[in-house]
């Protein structure tokens, strides 16, 4: 250790070496056991709630994940390797990254899907970047009802450009106000118009298509935000004319990992001025010297490492790992797969709509078909804290707060939950709401 | 060293014999039904079809492990790219996020403060952040380190409005810098200044002082820097800055170099931030995903990103910083990077981090000298410096002697079974090979990386033919990226191919 020392003491300026009292870092290593020990402390310290009893909703959900996604995962050739710059010994995870983007392109019927982005927030953000850059217009036309966390995240990444986030209505039944929309997108002549499918709210409305062409009547891009197992059933955006799609990508084998790392997905149609803006990382097949298939990244000129301030994001670190398990998932499932959890979803949301409103909780549109999160407004007196606390005693994750100030709350239902388990939900939820009014 | 990587004609998912059926739920007549009925109701709004691969269980992990075996990471074989500090990710932080309580733990559950156990543990993770920078406050918020940056990058430019000092529209960076600096930079707003390396590989003082202006709101700067050098006026450096009223920002990429030693704060940083897939074990992922903190002096404290732990009366609870430049991701914190984060350095202690920084300097000057003497090899900037935690040299003397290029000697290297290093970065070197083995690497394998770059340099002057048509030994040869990059080639999807449409 000491000539080890002699080195340090010989690279770093005395005046700046050793300069701190450490009192909270534990001086000694400890040995693995005693670091599990202490970790497991700390988790058993909270209470441990099933998967299927877990209803709060929003962008990420209880969903089944399949042990082979986390086997695969595991792989330490995939799990502990760097980002593929050096593609003959990395084809395995091009590869994969590769039927990821085309999985997902077929899914929401877009060309293009890159590599990943943090989550669906940060790809609605990038998204809209994208197209203040095309359409040059400092303005994104939003619905009243986005998860207020995309807001927030939304308006962070529009602070740079100082682009203006301009709302337009949704209806009594939860669906886009169209008359809205064009009201106010003739008025700020926005660079996108953001649709959504389901709603943030859960809402699953039939006005997509109309919002699509009403954004292109504008002259603005339209992006689309899904819920992406729901695009098994429905006709997707990018069939329906949509620019750029995006979703968060947890629901496709993804632990929620209290909120986690998680899967931003971002597509576009093929288009060239959208592609050479496209932020993030694209893997794209080509041939080697023997005329074998391969695959590369490609379009780095894009990128951060290579064009620095001119790049069309400072993304570096992905989540390609994420990108895999959303592969093995999707061929796990394949299409017929797919499209039995999202009828399950679809049927499951209808049964927690129904039980909800039976039990008498006030839903915000109770007549609305809705896909997976359903939102309900807390009484006004109450506390919603005690009420998640209280149903969470009763062995149930209750809700996400949808938005605090309006204390509206969000529940989903999903594949992992039985009729009987969403039936005594509803009850022990509506206890609570009476008993803390 | 004998190497063959596997080399499987895996064909495309989509390729594979289609089989009726699905690896994950069995599909019978009553499910059909429903997903029939299903449709029905969705009427106009139905898709007709999709086109999805449907395999067996089998067929699936088989086709993954294939392509898992065409791959390289740390567990396969060395990765010594440099600033990217590929270091062993321990295997306790894969078993501990396989448990329920974390794989299956809701976000609403740290939201509303439920989960006091994983809050508790997080919070002594920024407690420890907070010490080994030195900066008081710190948010685990950023879902990566180019994300900290962004973040980082607003909070000057609202700390410099709210200050009155909106004309502060600059940001300096050194042009040895990592990319993602100059692009958050230009994310946030702000028109970036390059500032010049001298030829002592450090910040050139007099340009500094040069570009330095009323203008000035803030600099990024990485320490040790990315030619593995310490910038030593780096407090000089923060002075100036201070001078016109800019911030100082630190780019933690570098940070594993120092970890214990030295602090950013002690440096004179305003803001920082740290990559816990570097420096605190979490692993690559294949390209991510990772973990940013940012952490930063009190006066910054209210204009973190995100949330921020604080303890009260015994609990433990989020709190928004009041003038916070907002949320990054929709999701709270990267609780899987960062339980690898807890579990790297309880396993290590301060003694162990300290440790672990002091090898992986050892690493690169054994390395350095290693290869001391070889022709056709330099250290470009400052050759009789140690190094810190990386090095760059330079291959521009065998480039220009025998046509063997930086690229060329990476690609006999993945023949080794070695990974190459960054190539062509920091763009300031010509024909550059950076190189970080980490603390985590033997020095056996430092020797034989050492060797198998004198060998390559050997055969460059013997038979450079064969290091042009390197590598041989992994799944595919070298691949034609100019096809893959053509716009009339470009198939960047499996629907892009097979329809054409470009």
């Amino acid at each position: 250790m000491s000539s080890i020392e002699e080195l340090m003491k010989a690279a770093i300026p005395r005046d700046l070496l050793d300069r701190a009292i450490f009192r909270s870092i534990p001086p000694q290593p400890s040995p693995p056991w005693e670091v599990e020990k202490r970790i497991r402390e700390r988790l058993e310290r909270g209470p441990r709630v099933n998967l299927d009893r877990i209803f709060a909703g929003g962008p990420a959900c209880p969903h089944y994940v399949h042990p082979v996604t986390l086997y695969i995962l595991s792989r330490g050739e995939f799990l502990t390797a760097y980002t593929p710059y050096q593609p003959e010994i990395n084809q395995g995870a091009l590869q994969a990254l590769y039927e990821y983007q085309s999985l997902v392109a077929e899914l929401l019927g877009v060309d293009v899907v890159n590599a990943g982005m943090y989550d669906g927030a940060s790809s609605l953000a990038e998204a809209s970047l994208m197209a203040v850059r095309v359409k040059g217009s400092k303005a994104v036309l939003i619905p009243s009802n986005l998860y207020p966390s995309y807001r927030r995240v939304l308006a962070t990444y529009l602070r740079g450009p100082e682009v203006t986030l301009v709302e337009y209505s949704i209806d009594e039944r939860g669906a886009p106000d169209l008359g809205d929309l064009e009201d106010k997108g003739r008025k700020i002549k926005p660079s996108a118009v953001i649709l959504e499918l389901p709603t943030s709210e859960g809402v699953l409305h039939d006005r997509l298509r109309e919002g699509i062409e009403l954004a292109h009547s504008l002259g603005s891009l339209a992006i689309s935000i899904v819920e992406p197992t729901l695009m098994a059933l429905v006709k997707p955006p990018g069939e329906l004319g949509s620019d750029v799609v995006v979703a968060e990508g947890q629901p496709l084998g993804l632990p929620m990992h209290g909120g986690g790392n998680r899967l931003g997905i971002l597509g576009i149609k093929m288009d060239r001025a959208l592609l050479r803006q496209l932020p993030g990382r694209l893997v794209g097949a080509t041939l080697d010297v023997d005329g074998r298939r391969s695959y590369a990244l490609i379009l780095q000129t894009r990128e951060q490492h290579i064009r620095r301030e001119k790049a069309t994001s400072n993304i570096t670190t992905n989540t390609a790992l994420n990108a895999i398990a959303a592969a093995v998932h999707l061929s796990l499932l394949g299409g017929r797969g797919l499209r039995y959890i999202a009828s399950l979803i679809y049927e499951r949301s209808r049964l927690g709509l129904e039980h909800l409103r039976r039990g008498g909780v006030a839903l915000k549109y109770p007549n609305s078909r809705h896909y997976k999160n359903i939102v309900y407004a807390l009484p006004p007196s109450s506390d919603a804290r005690a009420i998640y606390a209280r149903v969470l005693k009763e062995g149930f994750v209750p809700f996400s707060l949808f938005s605090r100030t309006e204390r509206l709350a969000q529940s989903c239902f999903t594949e992992v939950h039985s009729p009987d388990t969403i039936e005594q939900f509803a009850r022990t939820l509506s206890r609570a709401i009476g008993e803390e009014q | 060293m004998r190497y063959r990587q596997a080399d499987w004609d895996e064909p495309l998912i989509f390729e594979l014999p289609l089989r009726e059926r699905t690896g994950f739920a069995p599909l019978g007549e009553v499910e059909v039904q429903l997903v029939e009925r299903v449709l029905r109701e969705l009427g106009e709004l139905a898709r007709e079809s999709l086109e999805l691969p449907s395999l067996s269980e089998l067929e699936v992990v088989r086709h993954f492990t294939r392509l898992s075996q065409q791959s390289f990471g740390v567990d396969t074989g060395t990765t010594p790219l440099g600033s990217c500090t590929m270091k062993y990710n321990p295997r306790l932080a894969w078993k501990m996020l396989l448990s329920e309580e974390l794989a299956e733990l809701h976000q609403s559950m740290l939201e509303l403060e439920s989960s006091q156990g994983v809050l508790e543990l997080l919070y002594e993770l920024q407690t420890w952040f907070s010490e080994l920078t030195g900066l008081p406050v710190c948010s685990l918020h950023p879902p990566a380190g180019a994300s900290g940056e962004l973040a980082g990058v607003l909070m000057i430019k609202a700390y410099q409005r709210d200050k009155g000092r909106a004309h502060k529209d600059e940001i300096l960076i050194p042009d040895s810098a990592h990319g993602s600096n100059p692009a958050s930079a230009a994310m946030g707003g702000f028109r970036v200044v390059r500032i010049p390396t001298g030829r002592d590989g450090l910040v050139d003082l007099e340009a500094l002082r040069f570009s330095a202006t009323e203008r000035t709101a803030g600099m990024m700067l990485t320490n040790p820097n990315t030619l593995g050098l310490f910038e030593e006026r780096v407090t000089e450096i923060c002075d100036i800055v201070h001078g016109v009223g800019g911030l100082m920002y630190y780019d933690g990429a570098n940070l594993n170099g120092i970890m214990g030693w030295a602090r950013p704060a002690d440096m004179g940083f305003d803001i920082a931030h740290l990559n816990v897939h570097k420096t605190f074990s979490a692993p690559h992922g294949s390209g991510g995903p990772g973990a940013g903190v940012l952490c930063c002096t009190e006066e910054l404290a209210e204009y973190l990103p995100g949330y921020v732990i604080a303890q009260v009366g015994g609990r433990y609870v989020l709190r928004r910083p009041s003038r916070s430049v907002g949320d990054m991701t929709s999701s709270l914190f990267n609780l899987p990077a960062l339980i690898y984060a807890y579990i790297f350095i309880l396993g290590h202690g301060l003694r162990g981090l300290r440790e672990a920084a002091a090898n992986s300097v050892a690493s690169t000057n054994y390395f350095i000298k290693l290869i001391e003497g070889v022709d056709g090899i330099d250290l470009p900037m400052a050759p009789s410096k140690p190094r810190m935690h990386e090095v760059v040299l330079s291959a521009k003397k065998l480039a220009e002697e025998t046509g063997v290029t930086a690229n060329d000697v990476a690609k006999f290297l993945l023949d080794q079974g070695l990974h190459a290093p960054i190539t062509y970065f920091p763009l300031i070197i010509e024909e550059a090979l950076m190189i970080e083995f980490t603390e985590t690497e033997p020095l056996e394998i430092v020797e034989l990386y050492a060797k198998a770059i004198k060998d390559a340099i050997k055969l460059a002057r013997e038979n450079p033919a064969h290091l042009k048509n390197a590598p041989s030994s992994t799944s595919r040869r070298r691949l034609d990226l100019v096809r893959a990059n053509h716009p009339l080639t470009l198939s960047p999807s499996y629907r892009v191919e097979k329809r054409g449409v470009r």
